[in-house]
Order: C-alpha cells, then sequence, then structure tokens
C-alpha cells in the first residue's frame, strides 16, 4: 500500500494478506500474531482493540464483507473459506514439501 | 488424590469466543459483563446481561457450566454498579460466580444462597487461615490459586482446606501478590484491580523509530524491539529497564504460562480444576489451546502420558516464550 493510501488513517495494521484474512475469519489470533511480529499496529491502539474484538465477535463471512444473501452467500463462502484453507496448508508446508505436493 | 475427573475451566471474551470453548470441549466457560466489575475490561470485549443469558444456555445445552468474573474491587461510593452485575449473573442462570471484593462476596452470599461462589485469584489467599475465613464468612466453594505456589505447596494446602481448589496450568501470568498491583495506576491512572484494565489500550502506543519499534504506555517507554524480535502485552512488570547501569526485564520476562506437564502432579496435588487465562485473546487461541489442554487432561484422567501440549502451544505464546511458572519452583 502505498504511503499516500495510508496517511490520515488512524490505525494501521500490517501483516501479510493470508494472515490478515485469517483473523477476519478466527481462525488465528491476532495476539499470537502480535508477539510473534507476524502482524504489527500503530496509531490508536484502543480502535485497534476494539475493531479486533468487534470482528471476533461478529462471526464474519466472506459473503458478509461482499454483501451477498442467499444460496450464492453459501456458495462464495464454501469457495472462498476452502481456498483459504487450501493457502494455509500450503504456507504451513515448508518449501521442499509443497514441491512434493 | 482426587477421584473426580478435573475441570477444565476455559476464558471467553465474546459470546463467539464462549461457543468456540464449549465446542473444543471446556468443561466450563468464564467470562465478564462488558463494564469495569471485570478484570478484562477492555473495548470490544465481554458480555451485555441478554448475551451471557444467551451464552448460558448454549454452554448448558452442551453440558458445560458458565462461570461469571465479576473480580475487581468495588469503589466506595459505587458498589451498586458491582451488586448488579451480580444480579445479572445470578439471573442469567450461570453456575458461579468468581470475585474478590468483601462487598461483592457478601452481597452473593446474603442474596443469591442458590450460586456458588468461587474465590477469584484477585484475593491472593494461600494460606488455610485466609481461605478458612472467606470460607467461614461467606460459603465459597472454590478457590482460584494464586500463581505463586509450588505443587508441594498446593498439595498441603488441600490436605488443609474443604473447598475445592482451581489452578491456572496456561496463559499470562501477573506479578505476585495478584489483586495489589500498582504500577498501571503509577503510569495511567487505572489499575487492574479497580478499573479491570492494567494498561487501558487508549494509552499504549506503538511508535517506529531508527533504534526499533518503542512500545510506550502513558508516555513512558516500557521496551523497544527489533526487527522480528518476539514482544509481550504493553504492560510495566513486562517492560525492559535499566537500573544499575544494566538493562532488563526487572519485574518479570514476558512469557506465558504452560504447565500442560503438570496435570497429573496437580491432579495428585488435590486440585479440582485447571484454569485456561486469556478472555481477551482471539477464538484461534481458544480453540487451540482448549483442544490440546482437552486432550491432555483426558489422557492423564485415562491414567496415561499428558500429549506435549508445550510443542503444540508454543505459538500461542506472549513473548513466544514458556514457563512452568511457581509449580516447580525452587526459590523461596
Amino acid at each position: 500500500m502505498s504511503k499516500d493510501a495510508t496517511a490520515g488513517s488512524d490505525v494501521l495494521i500490517k501483516g501479510p494478506l493470508l494472515t490478515l484474512l485469517s483473523l477476519l475469519d478466527g481462525t488465528l489470533d491476532g495476539d499470537a500474531m502480535f508477539f510473534s511480529r507476524i502482524i504489527s499496529i500503530s496509531g490508536r491502539t484502543e480502535a485497534v482493540l476494539a475493531l479486533r474484538n468487534t470482528i471476533e465477535d461478529a462471526e464474519l463471512r466472506p459473503s458478509d464483507l461482499l454483501g451477498l444473501h442467499g444460496i450464492l452467500a453459501r456458495c462464495v463462502d464454501t469457495g472462498v473459506l476452502g481456498a483459504l484453507g487450501a493457502a494455509r496448508r500450503l504456507a504451513d508446508n515448508s518449501p521442499s514439501e509443497a514441491q512434493k505436493a | 488424590m482426587t477421584t473426580t475427573r478435573m475441570e477444565l475451566v476455559c476464558p471467553a471474551g465474546t459470546p463467539a469466543t464462549l461457543r468456540a470453548a464449549v465446542q473444543a470441549g471446556a468443561d466450563a466457560v468464564y467470562c465478564g459483563f462488558r463494564d469495569e466489575t471485570n478484570a478484562r475490561n477492555f473495548p470490544g470485549l465481554n458480555f451485555s446481561r441478554d448475551e451471557l443469558a444467551e451464552g448460558v444456555r448454549f454452554a448448558h445445552d452442551h453440558g458445560s457450566k458458565v462461570l461469571v468474573a465479576i473480580n475487581t474491587f468495588a469503589r466506595v461510593d459505587d458498589v451498586d454498579i458491582w451488586k448488579k452485575a451480580v444480579d445479572m449473573a445470578a439471573e442469567s442462570g450461570a453456575d458461579a460466580i468468581i470475585a474478590a471484593d468483601f462487598a461483592v462476596l457478601d452481597h452473593v452470599a446474603r442474596n443469591h444462597k442458590q450460586i456458588r461462589l468461587h474465590l477469584s485469584v484477585q484475593a491472593a489467599a494461600a494460606t488455610p487461615e485466609a481461605i478458612g475465613f472467606y470460607a467461614a464468612q461467606f460459603g465459597i466453594r472454590r478457590v482460584v490459586l494464586p500463581r505463586v505456589l509450588s505443587l508441594q505447596e498446593i498439595a498441603a494446602l488441600n490436605r488443609a482446606i474443604d473447598v475445592e481448589t482451581e489452578a491456572f496450568v496456561f496463559g499470562g501470568l501477573c506479578v505476585m501478590i495478584e489483586g495489589r498491583c500498582y504500577l498501571s495506576s503509577y503510569a495511567t491512572g487505572k489499575s487492574p484491580n479497580l478499573n479491570g484494565v492494567c494498561s487501558p489500550p487508549e494509552m499504549v502506543s506503538y511508535d517506529e523509530e531508527p533504534s526499533g519499534t518503542a512500545a510506550r504506555l502513558s508516555g513512558f517507554t516500557i521496551d523497544r524491539y527489533g526487527r522480528g524480535q518476539p514482544v509481550g502485552y504493553p504492560t510495566l512488570c513486562k517492560g525492559r529497564f535499566k537500573a544499575g547501569e544494566k538493562t532488563s526485564h526487572l519485574f518479570e520476562d514476558p512469557v506465558s504460562l504452560n504447565a500442560g506437564g503438570m496435570i497429573s502432579g496437580l491432579k495428585a496435588a488435590g486440585v479440582t480444576a485447571l484454569k485456561i487465562e486469556g478472555r481477551q485473546r482471539g477464538k484461534g487461541y481458544v480453540s487451540e489451546v482448549v483442544r490440546a489442554f482437552r486432550k491432555a487432561v483426558d489422557a492423564v484422567e485415562e491414567g496415561g502420558e499428558a500429549v506435549d501440549v508445550d510443542r503444540l502451544l508454543a505459538g500461542q505464546s506472549e513473548g513466544a516464550r514458556q514457563t512452568a511458572g511457581a509449580y516447580e519452583k525452587k526459590w523461596r
């Protein structure tokens, strides 16, 4: 993200995209990612905490973020969550393991 | 040696986390109201009256209990806030109230005799005399043990008292003598014991500087971290300070408790319940830690060896390091 895009923001949460998406769906714990410096935060800490706790409780699914309902929502959720899970498994494996697969 | 199975007591900061804890195998879940009456008073966290009632229904439907932490110390001119929290917890059908303050304990004992009363770790009751006093005065049924006792001391304590004991097995550690920490109030005017927040987040900042990331609390620099160096919570007790020309973690290291290898020892010492810290943590933490401890406790209860919890949970730990804390202490 460019500097212009983040200028004037109250908070900034930085980390790999896959990690940030996994925080959204509650698969990963924000504190654990913070302790190990995989994500970093700056700006108003209370806003970061409020956002994280609210997202945690909201149990958001991809369709919520896209404003979808009904069958389409279920299809999108299944597809995106499945793809995310696969991406995580791939990322968790060592490069050599991934190559073997 | 206790003959009943040990109870696994797990944290929930939100209704969604409560459901995650129950589904991961918690025997009991503890939580608090969205105000200063509990020691995890952080933005976006905790339960409303209705959410608690719904959480209790969900837990009971799945065979789990709910314990409500009303464990901060009441202010002299605002005791009603704490009393109201007790009344709401009792109305919700929760199984127990966890409290430390005399006024709160007294209100439960006088007005809600049907609900179990657990003495919070915040009361720092670690002797048969202190625990006996709380039992005689308020009828407490369980004491959450301060994290300063060795296994031998817990065994001796259990032989001398008539109430159940609950011991922390995983999560953040506190500086000694819980319930009496003034570090946060010194820097911010707010304390964990009275307001339910140590290091209130609105006073925490992380600043990128040439020498690394500086963590600050109310203007005090707590620590500076190099790139990739593991960090802990931004509390004064876990900061690095210079004293006598030496920079070190003066109060305590930023490490997490992990007593996963001591479950059979705690059972042999007569402990009734094992507690996981972390109502401020997310579903990812709660699900993973509860599942690992469920497996470990079940293995011990079946007479086998505990699974390797240490290895499983290293990634969840503050400062990315773990300790068995005081349970195997050799110091006095």
